[in-house]
């Protein structure tokens, strides 16, 4: 890394501390040196700048749902105590600790006593409406404050939020949620499908637990304040108290203090994807000609290899090809034409690893065909292309070439603005199409910046659009031939568009994934 | 060899070493007359209007917040409580004045409720940090904000980082996996991991300083 066994040495003391491994010593060590050897801190110094830049460049995209989460706490806020918020924000943290628990202890005395007058006039204990914004449904009713919400009914926020307050003082604010609320004389139980929640919760007594679950697991509260969010996995991170987190999956339960994080449900997110794919291909399969359709909509679609000897299949999956060869589907894929043309949305998403090999090849044997859908005739224009490079043009960028009702052929493409496809390494690249037409190129989880390729007359003509991260290509699919064909890694009849690499995973879908479900499927296993 | 302190001299050097991955100050904090409409409408109470301010800085702020807190969760919180306070003092703001700096002060403020309360903590990796700090000639709290021309050499560096290394960047900043789980991911351990990221960083770095030299 170093010629300088000082820096060297230091480098890994850094390396050390950043993993949390260094002794108490071995941190003295490196503050001596930082403090006293102006290489050692150029380095160091050189090592922060760089580190700070990239968490400035990853922070600086807009979260999805942060809007939603600030605006369900403005309205916690807004609903606290208002003498208890005054508290909060003008006294020292010494005297703030004594007049919170004053506060506390008053706000506890007021819960009881409110609990008791419940009960004392017969009212059943239950949830009402604190708050709600506009596009708040409770039973796909508008929610009105102040209602009460029957056992198993079911909210969904929209965009937007809305405020339970149960008689015991538990508050919950749902942020962008969909949930069904359930409640019985001692517990209360939320299903959270989608969104997030923050909880306020009194401490509740042995019994009468609050649980949230989501499709991932559980929450189990005795008191506290957290919050949980459901995407393609379910998040938690506790502010004060203990909550339980157990996973579906596998039964196992970890308790997150307060400050601690956890994450349940990536295997499942994988499965459910699986399970909605219209076709699957984790190149498990080990060994002999087939790759195997493991895709949840059952539409069989093999592949078979056309030349074994030029493939690998890898321990631990997946398929290297060594030479240009081609998998392909023995016979048409009607209904997976039928299923794109009746959603007009389609999501491509390949697992592979590139190599250099793939750059080496004359500028007119490009793009090689990573996946592509059409007839099988070496001049029959695709549904679909998604290849590596552009004909006489960049080797590096992934191009997605997309026929439709409004085009003669497969163009106008679009291609990424930079060449992601090198150096070789593993990545994860998808294509999206919306029903709407709007075509993104994902890499790595990441919507990447994309060209629109026109080429009105081939491709002397060419216009390359100013980069985007979202590029329309109008029409419909419907224009897609029943007897195309996929094929993975080559072309049909094209024997210099085949694809040289490693593949890990490739699937389809009828519609356009989200960016969490992009996520999801790179994440997961890499 | 003995180290060797550092002069002053030394570190106007060093300061000359880093061009291409220093932050500027003061960015675009001229309101614009779309900026003072959306910033009255909310201080009239408009919620709306104040949803739209969050949405429009909240990925500017977080990544002032992301510089000072490694935590990414902590980051979110803290960029979380300083909306809640600022819609809680709107009526103490200046609509003629730009929204941002005031946002920023605010989490300036949050900021260092969160440095003394992590200070009660014995963490000594804040105090090596502090003194990287010095050594950078930075102050933490200051109102720098990323050179735009320096985050594209960015993307465009580890876009060509060699091996697996650009995935590891990606893995570990952009979508947030700890060394822990990264190490458990590919069956090394986690001081394996930040020695690796360690090494891609030292590559950036070297890439960046060339495309600002170029």
């Amino acid at each position: 890394m170093s010629d300088d066994p000082r820096i060297e040495r230091a480098l890994r003391l850094k390396a050390a501390v950043d993993a949390g491994d260094a002794t108490d010593d071995e941190r003295r060590a490196l503050e001596h040196d930082a403090a006293g050897d102006g290489a050692i801190a150029d380095a160091l110094a050189g090592d922060r700048a760089v580190d700070r830049l990239l968490r400035y460049a990853a922070a600086a995209a807009p979260a999805a749902s942060f809007s939603a989460v600030v605006a369900a706490r403005i309205d916690a806020e807004a609903d606290a105590p208002r003498f208890l918020r005054g508290v909060r924000r003008r006294l020292p943290p010494r005297r703030g600790v004594i007049a919170r628990r004053v506060a506390a202890l008053a706000a506890a005395l007021l819960v009881v006593a409110t609990v008791a007058w419940w009960h004392a006039r017969g009212a059943p204990a239950g949830f009402a409406i604190a708050d709600a914004s506009a596009d708040a449904l409770v039973d796909a009713a508008p929610a009105a404050i102040g209602a009460r919400i029957v056992d198993g009914a079911t909210i969904a926020c929209g965009a937007g939020r809305l405020v339970l307050r149960h008689d015991d003082g538990t508050r919950l604010t749902l942020a962008a949620a969909r949930a069904v609320v359930t409640t019985s004389s001692a517990s209360i139980a939320l299903r959270l499908e989608e969104g997030a929640v923050i909880a306020d919760v009194p401490r509740r007594p042995p019994g009468a637990d609050l649980r949230i679950a989501t499709p991932h697991g559980e929450a189990v509260v005795l008191g506290t304040r957290f919050r949980i969010s459901v995407g393609m996995t379910t998040a938690l991170a506790v502010e004060e108290g203990v909550v339980r987190l157990v996973d579906a999956a596998s039964g196992r339960a970890a308790d997150v203090g307060a400050g601690g994080t956890a994450t349940i449900g990536e295997a499942a997110a994988l499965e459910r994807l699986r399970g909605e794919a219209l076709a699957w291909y984790d190149f498990a399969d080990g060994g002999g000609a087939i790759a195997h359709d493991r895709g949840g909509r059952g539409l069989r679609l093999d592949l078979a290899l056309s030349d074994p000897a030029a493939a690998t299949w890898l321990p631990g999956g997946g398929l290297r090809l060594d030479r240009s060869t081609l998998l392909a589907t023995p016979g048409p894929a009607p209904t997976l034409v039928a299923a794109c043309a009746r959603s007009d949305a389609l999501t491509v998403v390949a697992d592979v690893t590139t190599v250099a090999d793939n750059a080496d090849d004359p500028a007119d044997s490009y793009p090689k065909r990573i996946v592509c859908l059409g007839p099988p005739t070496a001049d029959a224009t695709h549904c679909f292309s998604l290849g590596q490079g552009l004909f006489l043009g960049d080797r590096g960028v992934f191009d997605l070439r997309l026929r439709t009702d409004a085009t003669s052929d497969d163009r106008p493409s679009i291609a990424t603005a930079a060449a992601h496809a090198l150096p070789a390494r593993r990545l994860v690249i998808a294509a999206v199409r919306a029903a709407d037409g709007a075509c993104r190129l994902v890499v790595d989880g990441r919507t990447v910046a994309t060209r629109r390729v026109d080429e009105p007359t081939g491709p002397a003509s060419r216009r390359l659009s100013p980069a985007a991260d979202s590029q329309r290509l109008p029409g419909a699919l419907a224009a897609w031939s029943a007897g195309s064909r996929l094929a993975v890694a080559g072309d049909h009849g094209r024997s210099t568009r085949g694809w040289l690499g490693v593949l890990h995973r490739v699937a389809l879908f009828d519609r356009a994934l989200s960016d969490d479900e992009l996520r999801a499927l790179t994440d997961v296993e890499r | 060899m003995s180290p060797v302190a550092a002069s002053p001299a030394d570190r106007g050097s060093r300061r000359g070493a880093l061009r291409g991955i220093t932050m500027l100050r003061g960015m675009d904090d001229i309101p614009s007359d779309d900026e003072c409409a959306w910033t009255r409408r909310a201080r009239a109470g408009d919620r709306p209007a104040f949803d739209e301010l969050v949405r429009r800085h909240q990925g500017r702020l977080r990544a002032w917040l992301a510089v000072r807190v490694a935590d990414a969760a902590a980051v979110d919180d803290l960029a979380q409580d300083a909306f809640v306070i600022a819609y809680g003092r709107l009526d103490v703001f200046d609509p003629t004045c730009p929204f941002y700096p005031w946002l920023r002060g605010i989490a300036l403020n949050v900021l260092r409720n969160h440095r003394r309360k992590a200070a009660a903590q014995p963490i000594a990796e804040d105090r090596l940090h502090r003194l990287l700090d010095e050594a950078d000639e930075r102050r933490p709290d200051d109102d720098e904000e990323a050179d735009p021309d320096a985050l594209a050499r960015l993307r465009a560096c580890i876009e060509r980082l060699p091996d697996g290394a650009g995935e590891l960047v990606r893995a570990h900043y952009f979508r947030g996996l700890a060394l822990g789980e990264l190490a458990d991911a590919r069956g090394r351990t986690a001081g394996a991991m930040a020695m690796l990221l360690l090494r891609a960083r030292r590559w950036l770095r070297t890439c960046l300083e060339r495309g600002a030299a170029a």
